[in-house]
């Protein structure tokens, strides 16, 4: 579904990137310029009005240890004070009020309008021109009196509304960088999965699954995401190469017993109308019938124990009873054989796994031991539980397997009998074999030819 | 006794039909699901064959649809696939035993035979004889011609088996379900040679053999 159209959603998903990434930009320079600019211009503030408080307090306290009559001439010693001076007093009659010269378009009319001012608090007035701007301070003294003064502060504003202007121009090529960066980080984070999917195209178009995804170590996310569809790559590889092992073989391996029955058939076809002799020939194609469906249902438990694909059903269970009902099985082969077989194992043998399997697994040992061991031979099952396994050895007085074919054994279709007078397919050991990787154990053989041999099976608890 | 036999393959269809018939059942037959269904439920049979991929109706609906009507005919049902899944979940629905493909047809008749004869519910007889051969099942005792045959267990129980289905071929995989109780395959003789030992103590002093091979097939208890 998603490699339909994968062009579509990776544009929607850089679109949606370099939005999300452009718009946080601007927030967050947005938030920086806001707080520089509260900074900034508390800073000025608190210059500008650092002067007027300090005369306010001086003068107050003329006026409380002096009188009116110093403060006054306090006040109008000075000609070119650049601040408002205005003493009220408490019935709200007004004792002193000085306004200094280039003060044009103030009106004072327009403070006593606004009427009683809180102690200490700054009182914004414009100028009736529109050229001036003030701000008037006041102070309450203790006899109900009432302190103003004020200046003129048009220089600060201007200044301030000119670092204004200076961030609202700033914020275009913050927009800019934000979304160029957008662009460019959305390319970043996409440009591997972008890799990924083409990658994952080509092998969808071409069916090569060898083809593997390149690692950049740009980022670990990444990584561990491209590492992952390698492996899955891998396992897929393995898979299809198995299965396509597989079923080469038994294509080859079913050959042989069809062109048999075949054969048979049509030798049967063109002798002469003998019902014996078609009695036997079709009795011949039922048995050869009933060899292609073992084989196959044997090649196919080997295939899909290796290839993991086995069902297995695992209990915990005692394999000790299970090796005494197996060699009770065999019993009667053993003794027309004139094969004695001898048992060692403690009663409880506990460990999980799929019984249906192990009984399998024991099954083909002793019956591959038995074919191969001679008349007066002997056979030893024995069993032991030891660092969290469960070994089984199967030890016979047989033929023995020459080292150089010690490996082989395992093998799908090898016999060691190459006379093929036994009966058998060659698939036993096999399946042995992939049943018990199939339950994570291992197996082992030593041999010493002429001698007889010891097949060991290590399956974890 | 009458048998309905649902399956799509032709050839198959035509193959157990005729063995059927051959061995004296009025056979039905239905090629596919819906056509099975209405057989099932407007007539009345002692036992049913039904393939599980059928067309228009699956095998393991049909029965659920059967058992749903309360008919309790047995069923046997024919898969060409053999994991241990579909079993579980073919007896789980009410069907009573399942083959898997390719069978024999003697294999398949000897199951529905016994599935007749277990829905009949026909006591078990203790005392079991043919021609001159007897086993008394309590005593656990065989005598042929009155004299005393000893058998061990695993003997004595393919005897019986092989007595209680007298005349009737028992495939190998049979005697692996009844005599061992196993159905694992054991990659050997393990059956050619318990019944080589059975013949032997049987048939051995006699001249008349009760104990027959039919090559590729299976075992038979007859005089021949």
């Amino acid at each position: 579904m998603f490699l339909k159209n994968p062009r579509l959603l990776l544009k929607s998903s850089s679109f949606r990137l370099i939005t999300w990434y452009t718009l946080l930009f601007i927030l967050c320079s947005l938030v920086i310029n806001v707080y520089a600019y509260t900074i900034i211009s508390s800073f000025i503030y608190e210059q500008s009005r650092k002067e007027i408080e300090e005369d306010i307090d001086d003068l107050a306290e003329i006026y409380q240890k002096d009188g009116l009559e110093a403060l006054r001439e306090d006040v109008y010693e000075e000609e070119d004070e650049p601040f408002l001076i205005r003493l009220i007093g408490n019935q709200g009659n007004t004792l002193i009020s000085k306004i200094p010269n280039d003060w044009s378009g103030f009106n004072i009319e327009q403070l006593e309008k606004s009427g009683y001012l809180k102690n200490k608090e700054w009182k914004y007035l414009k100028g009736g021109d529109d050229e001036n701007e003030f701000e008037i301070t006041s102070l309450s003294l203790s006899n109900g009196s009432t302190l103003q003064l004020g200046q003129n502060i048009v220089e600060r504003e201007d200044l301030l509304r000119r670092i204004r202007k200076i961030y609202m121009i700033a914020i275009i090529p913050i927009i800019l960088f934000a979304y160029l960066g957008g662009i460019f980080v959305a390319d970043r984070a996409l440009n591997p999965i972008r890799q990924l999917i083409n990658t994952l195209k080509s092998i969808v178009s071409s069916g090569k699954i060898n083809v593997r995804v390149p690692v950049y170590q740009t980022d670990k996310l990444h990584d561990e995401l491209i590492s992952l569809f390698n492996t899955m790559l891998e396992k897929i590889e393995a898979l299809v190469s198995g299965m396509r092992n597989v079923l080469d073989n038994v294509a080859h391996d079913l050959r042989t017993p069809i062109t048999r029955l075949r054969g048979t058939a049509e030798v049967a076809l063109q002798s002469e109308q003998d019902p014996d002799i078609l009695r036997e020939a079709l009795s011949d194609c039922i048995e050869e019938s009933e060899r292609i469906l073992i084989m196959l249902n044997t090649l196919m438990d080997v295939s899909e124990a290796e290839t993991g694909a086995m069902k297995l059903d695992p209990e915990e269970m005692n394999v000790a009873p299970l090796i005494e009902d197996i060699v009770g099985l065999y019993g009667y082969v053993a003794e027309e054989k004139g094969v004695s077989v001898y048992t060692g194992f403690p009663e409880e043998l506990y460990l999980r796994a799929d019984r249906n399997w192990i009984r399998q697994v024991l099954a083909n040992l002793l019956d591959n031991a038995i074919k191969y061991t001679p008349s007066g031979g002997r056979i030893d099952i024995e069993a032991y539980r030891r660092d969290g396994e469960v070994t089984i050895t199967v030890k016979d007085t047989g033929v023995g397997i020459p080292p150089e074919e010690l490996e082989k054994i395992w093998d799908r279709l090898y016999r060691g009998d190459k006379s093929r007078s036994q009966r058998g397919l060659g698939l036993g050991l096999s399946l042995v074999k992939a049943i018990v990787r199939a339950h994570r154990g291992y197996v082992e053989v030593s041999s010493n030819p002429g001698a007889g041999s010891v097949f060991t099976v290590y399956l974890p608890v | 006794m009458r048998v309905l036999v649902i399956e799509d393959d032709k050839k198959i269809a035509s193959f157990v039909v005729k063995g059927f018939k051959q061995a004296g059942f009025a056979v039905d037959h239905a090629s596919d699901g819906d056509d099975g269904i209405h057989l099932a439920l407007h007539e009345s049979y002692d036992a049913a064959v039904i393939d599980i991929m059928l067309p228009k109706l699956d095998g393991l609906s049909l029965i659920e649809e059967l058992r749903r009507n309360k008919i309790n005919t047995p069923v046997i049902i024919l898969s060409a696939k053999r994991s241990v899944d579909d079993r579980i979940k073919g007896l789980q629905t009410g069907s009573d035993d399942y083959l898997t493909k390719p069978f024999s047809f003697s294999e398949l008749l000897a199951r529905v035979q016994a599935l007749i004869r277990r829905a009949s519910g026909a006591a078990e007889t203790t005392l079991l004889t043919f021609g001159n051969l007897s086993m008394d099942i309590l005593k656990r005792e065989v005598t042929r011609a009155d004299k005393r045959i000893n058998l061990q267990p695993r003997e004595f129980a393919l005897l019986e088996y092989l007595m209680r289905n007298a005349g009737r071929m028992v495939s190998k995989t049979i005697i692996m379900e009844h005599v061992y109780d196993y159905n694992f395959d054991p990659q050997t003789n393990v059956v050619d040679v318990l019944v080589c030992r059975l013949r032997d103590k049987v048939d051995r002093d006699f001249e008349k053999k009760m104990i027959h091979t039919i090559r590729g097939v299976g075992y038979v208890l007859k005089e021949s």
